[in-house]
């Protein structure tokens, strides 16, 4: 089948008639972003399916679902819409079978109608309506009943998976975790499902013969109880080798899965340890980081306070210590003069006091005292009349003793004694001179530790940067989400490789024990061959030995073809792989479809040494992924899906970069008969579109480049003047 | 008469106009953690640290301003300042600085004596004014100055 031409009418942001027409061979739709390649993808989608992809739900949604309605049709058409007017969207598909000359047109239509309140009336049901037209005859309409299988002829369900696909599918529908994709696939496009009947048929006609056999066997045994015994003991034992093949399939699938979690981490572990180390060395620096910071904040806030802890303040204040030693100088000078003075005074009356014949105080000054109110000396018992010289002599002897104490107390100097004080602050000038003079060099000291900190932090500030930065690509080059998982990710390997010594045990445990069930069966027909007395017909033991034959035979074979199919698989997966990468040296290896302890097959991805790559970009994840999808469809020449069916693909490669996307296309132009990319790669990029129509040659379909009249920017306020303009380049 | 006791009986006043621009911007009132005041770029922890920052800065440029009829603020007595021994030292640079004769001050009567104590609080005050206008005039000019650590450092050399 050839997807002729597609119509689209007021689809979406479609506005009017857009009609694409297509030949065989590569057929390109080039679109920037907002240029409507999705909603042409949809418009393939939606005439066959009656389901487009809704952004708000990343899923595919019918027509009358909620979201989707009235969305169908062109914002434009429906602003030109008169109130009690409707507004019709349609696409239409013509194809064409080639080898018949069979023209099929399938259309579907919605249409909406607006009230006269302005509000619009949206059916939920789409129509869809078919033409068949046969070489040199007219066209006639198909009927409702037969648009269904003409629609699985032209694309069949088991087949549309692996031909029409949007670029974000791609992930999902070959997916490396589920472990039978591959087994899926190939049943779909081979014919492997008559092999799985063979064997069904095969061993149950050989079970069937050996029943026939055993119940021969009972009637010419020699001991029919003991016969039975037996048998019941082969039963039991097949039903025990059952038990545990079932247990051996579960042990299997589970060895199996621990394998593939083991292998995903195999590639992360080398970047997990590195980034273990480069996140261990961050901490610590982070760590010296905080730790200079801290010390040189701690500097920097002493600084102020030193200016009191360590009189910085003073700074180059010695002069006013000089200012004051001066003025104090001066003071204390004048001071000893007034005191050498007093002093002087008082050594002259010391003189006059030495000049008296009695000492200080003798007699004492109360006889004294009571002499001069008697009038009377009483040392010389005379008598001494108030107002003569013997009665003054008397009282001089009191004047002295009074002068003689007043001595004690010198006279001070002056008013007010402030030399202490003022020494006091001689002194506190004095002693702080010494750290004054220390400042300069203090300061001087303490802001080269700081500026020695600051370059040092700068320094590790530096090393830490660059540190974060390569642990930074690393996780971005890794499949490693995060830092934190990566810590993870050591631990969880070794789970793994511990769980696949576990499944590993249990599988031999499980084999041992059913070799040693196999032989007990062995022994125990043996047992019931030889209670025979009689003889089982001959025919009877060849037919259950041929039925046996039959069984395995059917087995391998099955195992064989589909072992084949793999083989083919490989070998094609490898040719597109190796097709799509050939001008991109960063890609490396080849894909190997390896076989599972559970029979089922997985794609890695192996350098040239058998050894699974380490580190493999989402790039090469989906390039392997779609070798895959076209290996698919090209490994078994007998299927017709690469003949009969086009590819369309929306944004195959919107991961990939330009040789990615050619060699894509020039791949895709080799498999299959006809492909529609919708692609954003060759956008305003001529030198690569002519490149890509070089390398594709004749095989080269038709070239449209679609383009929005509105900027991205621009379509969100003003969708009702939205249309989209098509250019065709080839 | 207790000479240096009757002196930091004294509250000295600063003048109003640098109470936002500088002593508020500078000082944390009341004190506070170091780290606090370093955050904050509040390098002094009292008003009278910066106070007598001001008062040996105009000391030591020997440029003194008199308050004369501008609005001023009083704050805490001189006896509460610490660390003593710079209190003293800056005692000891305003009497360097004045003419006060201390022979002449220790035969004055008591009054007399209150009242040179006054004119040295008044000096200091000058002293200190002078400080300030330095400093503000810095933070006018050169508002990125004080961004630095070292400003008041800085600030006290030359």
């Amino acid at each position: 089948m050839i997807l002729k031409s597609i119509t689209l009418t007021n689809f979406q942001c479609y506005f009017g008639e857009v009609k694409f027409e297509f030949k065989e061979g590569l057929n390109l739709v080039i679109g920037d972003n907002g240029a409507g390649k999705s909603k042409l993808y949809d418009g393939f989608y939606w005439v066959l399916y009656d389901r487009v992809f809704d952004s708000m739900t990343r899923e595919f949604q019918p027509t009358g679902h909620k979201d989707i309605r009235g969305n169908l049709v062109s914002d434009k058409a429906k602003s030109q819409c008169e109130p009690g007017g409707s507004v019709k969207t349609e696409v239409e598909i013509v194809v064409f079978n080639p080898q018949k000359g069979d023209e099929y047109t399938l259309t579907r239509s919605y249409t909406i109608t607006k009230t006269e309140s302005g509000t619009w009336r949206e059916p939920s049901e789409s129509v869809q309506s078919a033409f068949f037209k046969e070489k040199y005859l007219n066209s006639r309409p198909v009927s409702q009943a037969d648009i269904e299988s003409l629609r699985r002829r032209i694309l069949p369900d088991d087949v549309k998976p692996y031909m029409w696909f949007q670029g974000e599918q791609v992930d999902s529908l070959i997916d490396f975790k589920k472990n039978d994709t591959l087994t899926r696939a190939i049943n779909v496009l081979s014919d492997i499902s008559e092999f799985d009947f063979y064997e069904e048929l095969s061993r149950k006609a050989y079970e069937t013969a050996e029943k026939e056999f055993q119940r021969e066997s009972r009637r010419v045994s020699s001991n029919a109880n003991r016969n039975d015994e037996l048998v019941s003991k082969i039963e039991r034992l097949r039903s025990e080798i059952e038990r545990l093949e079932i247990e051996r399939i579960l042990a299997a699938n589970d060895l199996t899965k621990a394998r593939e979690k083991k292998d995903d981490l195999l590639g992360k572990l080398e970047d997990a340890q590195r980034i273990k180390e480069l996140s261990t060395k961050s901490t610590d620096l982070k760590v010296r980081l905080k730790e200079t910071d801290e010390r040189q904040n701690k500097m920097k806030a002493a600084i102020n306070k030193s200016l009191f802890t360590r009189n910085w303040i003073l700074k180059g204040a010695v002069f006013l210590v000089d200012a004051y030693a001066a003025k104090y100088d001066e003071y204390t000078r004048i001071r000893m003069r007034k005191e050498s003075e007093q002093e002087a005074q008082k050594q002259a009356m010391d003189e006059i006091l030495k000049s008296f014949r009695l000492p200080v105080d003798v007699p004492e000054p109360i006889f004294i005292q009571q002499m001069l109110e008697k009038e009377r000396c009483l040392v010389c018992d005379r008598e001494a009349p108030n107002g003569t010289e013997a009665y003054q002599k008397i009282q001089e002897l009191l004047d002295r003793s009074k002068a003689h104490k007043q001595k004690r107390k010198p006279e001070p100097v002056t008013k007010n004694d402030f030399s202490n004080e003022l020494k006091s602050l001689y002194q506190n000038g004095l002693q702080l001179q010494g750290t004054i003079n220390q400042a300069d060099h203090e300061i001087k000291n303490t802001l080269g530790e700081i500026l020695e900190l600051e370059a040092k932090y700068k320094e590790i500030k530096a090393e830490l940067d660059a540190n974060e930065q390569e642990l930074m690509d690393v996780v971005n080059a890794s499949q490693i989400t995060s830092v934190e998982s990566s810590l993870n990710v050591v631990a969880e390997f070794q789970s793994h490789h511990n769980a696949i010594i576990k499944y590993e045990k249990d599988l031999q445990r499980i084999e041992i024990r059913m070799e040693e069930k196999s032989g007990e069966v062995k022994n125990t027909e043996e047992e019931l061959r030889s209670l025979a007395t009689g003889k089982v017909p001959k025919y009877m033991e060849e037919k259950v030995q041929v039925l046996a034959d039959f069984r395995d035979i059917a087995k391998s074979t099955r195992a064989r073809v589909f072992n084949r199919l793999i083989e083919q698989l490989e070998s094609e997966a490898n040719k597109h792989f190796f097709n799509m990468t050939a001008e991109n040296k960063s890609v490396r290896g080849r894909i190997k479809l390896e076989k599972q302890p559970n029979d089922n097959y997985m794609p890695k991805n192996l350098d040239r040494d058998g050894r699974p790559l380490s580190s493999i970009n989402d790039s090469n994840i989906i390039l392997i992924k779609l070798a895959v999808i076209m290996a698919i469809i090209s490994a078994k020449r007998s299927s017709p899906a690469a003949e009969l069916y086009p590819l369309i693909s929306d944004a195959p490669t919107s991961k990939f970069g330009d040789n990615y996307a050619i060699g894509f296309c020039r791949a895709a132009s080799e498999v299959y008969s006809q492909s529609i990319v919708i692609s954003k790669d060759f956008y305003n990029k001529p030198d690569l579109q002519n490149r890509l129509f070089e390398e594709v040659g004749d095989k080269l379909g038709s070239v449209y480049v679609i383009e929005p009249s509105l900027s991205e920017e621009e379509q969100r306020g003003h969708r009702d003047e939205l249309e989209i303009h098509i250019t065709k380049l080839r | 008469m207790e000479f240096i006791k009757r002196f930091e009986d004294r509250a000295p006043v600063y003048a109003k106009i640098y109470r936002e621009p500088v002593v508020d911007r500078f000082t944390l009132v009341g004190g506070g953690r170091e780290d606090v005041k370093f955050e904050t770029g509040k390098y002094f922890s009292n008003v009278y640290e910066l106070y007598m920052y001001a008062a040996m800065l105009g000391l030591k440029k020997d440029y003194r301003l008199p308050l004369e009829d501008l609005e001023t603020q009083k704050f805490i007595e001189i006896r509460a300042w610490r660390p003593a021994e710079l209190v003293r030292f800056v005692l000891m640079a305003v009497i360097a600085k004045s003419d006060l004769d201390l022979n002449t001050l220790e035969d004055l009567e008591d009054n007399q004596v209150e009242g040179k104590i006054t004119a040295l609080k008044d000096l200091l005050e000058e002293y200190a004014n002078g400080g300030f206008d330095l400093i503000y005039t810095k933070v006018k000019d050169e508002p990125y100055f004080f961004e630095s650590e070292y400003c008041f450092v800085e600030l006290l050399e030359g």
